[in-house]
């Protein structure tokens, strides 16, 4: 188990690396002046001067990396260029409201992946399965910015059931916050609700197929007994990397469909820091969430092997 | 004969069989816009903003008095152009990485790989934004951005199908026979290696429209007038409440293609490689 925990660490070291490398390219894939790009040509000498001079843009390439990597790992991702806000500081406050939406994408998903993949499996080839697969398809299929519009149209404008747009804090007032929050979740998690479900189903037809399985019914055992007892355990297992693997997509569709409800978190402020090429917002963003999403992944693998002793000696 | 085998089988995989037609007619849609499109897609007429569908305008018009349906074909035809040029991109670069990092192993698979790794460790939209923000934004960048996106997804593909090809028995014969490694790798193994790449390339179809769209939807992709799906979505958005239908069609767009790419990749999956899992 060390020497798994080692090897995975090493090829996180290894890969967090390699993505700041990627991030702190997108300044110099700029083409021309990144400083003319951020601050538009009318700006005069002395100010583009200091932007180049604050974000390390008068140092020789190499050295602007590792001046960057090392405030980065201090906790300081630079300034906004636009607000002058220290860009930390303003992920600590957007990052809760995204993971707040993110975890109820997730639960949603989970939600309807379990019940909808377990009853699909036992009830093989019946309307149960016909109605998974349905799911499963519209997740891959209902690209989330169209999905939220349609739920928008019909539960927020023509039912009235629920707030169009907009967040309220958990704490401020816990069921008008929930109430604000079913139409993005919904949003969010059906594609990974799609994926979930195809996996729970095979996983459990696969399951059994086990002779176990056969041993636990000959010995007395109801149906429902050996599905619940024995295969959901076994099933459920490999659906955990998938949902490792979903965070990384959960945390990107986030700015979507914040960009949708008016959610005011992470991914509002990429689409603000792109109308107005504020790249310090930009970098910091995507340094933070795809580093999150990765030890999130690693951290996912790795209790996986724990709870599965197989998984070690790959 | 191995083709038409195929084929058939395909035919016989009833939702491969529909993900098919659905991509068949988004090809004829695209390549026929002119024809089917009736309409300039660019014309507006003020006087007929927001009309609901009709025999006149099939899918309505938007809130400038363009014509929907015309510009819903015209989509089409960029989705189309988009998802083959960023996976020709994508092949291009990720075939070779792949095939070498697969063929040589040692160092050069390691370091292919974690570079790899690290591509997929963003959330893909999230790279995109970020490239496609750098390069300014427009179609060609979203092309580059989605190409990039999807270069370690077509690179894990080829070195699977090498490492799985790279000890069958005419790998040995050709040997053998005195082939050179690299003559070996592309008389022999890539040739056998084409059925998954194809799979990873039709299934990546779908996620360069969702890509694109969702980056025109946020407005980091191609910038209006040109019609595309997700920028129209993205403008209808305003209209709802007295024009629904203009946000309907081009998500049904979006959707029907997506679907298309899904079930023909899952069917030609089932077809090519049995052995491969569901």
């Amino acid at each position: 188990m060390l020497r798994y925990l080692q090897a995975r660490l090493l090829a996180l070291a290894i890969a967090l690396a390699l993505m700041s490398v990627i991030v702190f390219s997108f300044v110099h894939l700029i083409p021309g002046d990144p400083v003319d790009a951020m601050l538009g040509t009318e700006v005069d000498q002395a100010t583009k001067q200091a932007l180049r001079h604050a974000m390390g843009l008068d140092r020789p390439v190499l050295a602007q990396y590792g001046w960057w990597i090392g405030r980065a790992l201090h906790g300081d991702l630079g300034r906004s260029v636009q607000t002058n806000a220290p860009v930390a500081a303003i992920l600590r406050e957007k990052l809760p409201v995204t993971l707040e939406l993110t975890a109820a994408a997730g639960v949603f998903g989970l939600g309807i992946a379990l019940p909808a993949g377990i009853l699909a499996a036992v009830r093989r080839n019946s309307g149960w399965d016909l109605g998974a697969m349905g799911i499963a398809l519209a997740g891959v299929s209902i690209p989330s910015f169209w999905l939220g519009v349609l739920l928008i149209l019909l539960f927020a404008l023509h039912w009235r059931v629920f707030p169009s747009i907009g967040y309220t804090p958990l704490l401020h007032d816990p069921a008008d916050a929930l109430r604000h929050l079913v139409l993005p979740a919904a949003t969010l998690g059906l594609g990974l609700a799609g994926v979930l479900t195809r996996m729970v189903r095979s996983g459990i037809l696969e399951e059994l197929g086990h002779d176990y399985v056969r041993t636990a019914r000959a010995k007395g055992l109801r149906f429902s007994r050996v599905v619940a007892g024995h295969v959901l355990r076994n099933a459920i297992l490999p659906t955990l990397t998938v949902l490792g693997l979903q965070v990384t997509v959960l945390l990107g569709g986030a700015v979507i469909t914040e960009q949708i409800f008016a959610w005011p978190g992470v991914g509002q402020l990429t689409v603000q820091a792109v109308q107005s090429r504020d790249y310090p917002v930009l970098q910091g963003i995507i340094l933070v969430v795809a580093a999150l999403a990765t030890v999130i992944q690693v951290l996912v693998d790795v209790a996986y092997a724990l709870l599965d002793p197989r998984i070690r000696y790959d | 004969m191995r083709a038409t085998r195929r084929w058939k089988a395909l035919l016989r995989h009833r939702l491969g069989l529909l993900g098919a037609v659905l991509v068949a007619a988004l090809l004829a849609t695209a390549a026929g816009a002119p024809l089917v499109a009736r309409t300039d897609p660019l014309g507006m007429h003020m006087t007929d903003a927001l009309q609901p569908p009709s025999a006149a305008h099939w899918f309505g018009t938007d809130q400038f008095g363009r014509d929907e349906w015309s510009r819903v074909v015209y989509g089409a035809r960029l989705s189309f152009l988009v998802g083959l040029l960023s996976m020709l991109l994508a092949t291009a670069a990720g075939l070779p990485i792949g095939a070498a990092a697969g063929f040589l192993g040692g160092p050069f698979d390691a370091m292919a790989m974690r570079a790899m790794d690290a591509i997929l460790g963003f959330p893909a939209i999230l790279l995109a934004i970020g490239l496609v923000t750098s390069l300014g934004p427009g179609t060609a960048s979203g092309v580059i951005a989605i190409g990039v996106v999807y270069v370690p997804v077509v690179a894990r593909v080829v070195r699977g199908a090498v490492l799985a090809r790279r000890r069958e028995e005419y790998v040995d014969a050709a040997r053998a026979l005195g082939r050179t490694d690299w003559g070996i790798l592309w008389r022999h193994v890539l040739p056998n290696s084409v059925a998954p790449i194809l799979v990873q390339v039709t299934v990546g179809f779908a996620s360069a429209i969702v890509i694109e769209a969702g980056l025109s939807f946020l407005g980091a992709g191609t910038p209006p007038p040109t019609p595309e799906w997700g920028s129209m979505l993205n403008e209808a958005r305003q209209f709802m409440v007295a024009a629904p239908f203009t946000a309907i069609f081009p998500g049904v767009a979006i959707s029907l293609a997506v679907l298309g790419f899904n079930l023909l990749g899952d069917g030609m999956r089932d077809v090519l490689d049995p052995r491969l899992p569901r």
